[in-house]
């Protein structure tokens, strides 16, 4: 697998689509987390918070990502 | 910055007019779930987008699992946004409409059956031995409903065309089953399990039978005409771009122009994907 060093460098493209999707789920974090606190059905209170969280851990998979790979590049 | 909702003072439609002032929240809350929702949909095209763009395959795989992951808690919270009356007006389609549809599909898709099978044939005879292995492959390991219809073609053709004419299915099918495919499916199974056909059979095709599945009693008549699951099923694991509207086609052929491209790792599989690149030209005159 890391035989091929042009499939393991990561590109400027998805470095941009990293970026971009960091900047989504920090949106996306807050907003769910505002719901989660503000809102009055039970039910979607419970499903946002869930989501938060799970939204968390995306975040830190793709900077995570971002670190193994600035790792492999260097 | 969203709390102070826009829509919140202003009339708001019928909702506002019907509540009372107190239960202004819970418009805001609605107006909330909506906006994650529609969030969580651009997100989730984002990250397909990624996914198809992504040459890096541990970024790709990243990607893939995300879009999943979005994909699941969208499905989420727009159940909740229907719990809340947010969907109530999605309308059923007509039943005249619907079984219009059925019986013209369903003649849609008998005619590419044949036409599969006619040209398979064709290819079969005149380029010998290594695509017709490249066209089992798929068959066995993403189609076993269509192993039935489909192979006893190929087996007519492995043993010579002229038997197969008075062949039944049956026979031939496990004729096929026991000799060929399984010393065929060694050598091609090997290089694309780790990244093509291994992802594709774990991610998409859960998705693929889902889109099938809901379509209820459309998809029970149209899924015992053997035809349809030929047009269907093969369009996404191997004619890529034929008549096939589901999102995994694009997968699909994603995934074969990154194999032809990418990896001239084995004869046998640089045979299996410009067949399938022959095909997919040929499969989109009849593109519906």
């Amino acid at each position: 697998m890391y035989n091929q060093t042009t499939n393991q460098t990561i590109s400027s493209k998805e470095l941009a689509y990293i970026s971009d999707s960091l900047k989504n789920e920090e949106l996306l974090i807050k907003l769910s987390v505002q719901g989660a606190v503000e809102g009055q059905t039970p039910s979607l209170k419970q499903t946002l918070a869930q989501l938060s969280q799970e939204r968390l851990q995306t975040v830190n998979l793709l900077i995570n990502t971002l670190q193994q790979q600035s790792g492999i590049t260097h | 910055m969203y709390q102070q909702n826009p829509y919140a003072g202003q009339s708001f439609g019928t909702q506002q007019t019907q509540q009372s002032q107190g239960q202004q929240v819970y418009l805001q809350e609605q107006d909330l779930a909506n906006f994650i929702l529609s969030e969580l949909k651009r997100t989730a095209r984002e990250y397909a987008t990624a996914t198809l763009e992504a040459a890096n395959p541990q970024i790709r795989q990243l990607f893939q699992s995300l879009l999943q992951q979005t994909l699941n808690a969208q499905g989420q919270v727009f159940q909740e946004l229907q719990k809340l009356n947010g969907y109530n007006d999605i309308q059923p389609a007509q039943q005249q409409q619907l079984q219009q549809e059925v019986q013209k599909q369903s003649q849609t898709a008998a005619q590419l059956q044949s036409f599969v099978q006619q040209n398979l044939s064709k290819i079969s005879i005149s380029s010998g031995m290594m695509q017709n292995q490249a066209f089992q492959q798929p068959n066995q390991g993403q189609l076993p409903l269509q192993t039935q219809s489909f192979i006893p073609t190929n087996a007519g053709v492995q043993q010579g065309f002229q038997q197969q004419q008075p062949l039944s299915g049956s026979t031939y099918g496990s004729t096929l089953y026991g000799q060929s495919q399984q010393q065929q499916q060694q050598p091609l199974h090997n290089p694309t399990s780790g990244y093509g056909t291994g992802l594709q059979t774990q991610q998409f095709q859960p998705s693929l039978d889902q889109t099938y599945n809901t379509s209820t009693s459309f998809g029970s008549d149209y899924g015992s005409s053997s035809g349809s699951s030929t047009s269907g099923k093969t369009g996404s694991g191997y004619y890529a771009g034929s008549a096939n509207e589901t999102a995994s086609t694009g997968k699909a052929q994603s995934f074969n122009q990154r194999q032809t491209a990418g990896g001239n790792l084995t004869s046998s599989e640089t045979s299996a994907y410009s067949a399938g690149g022959v095909k997919s030209q040929d499969g989109s005159k009849y593109s519906f």
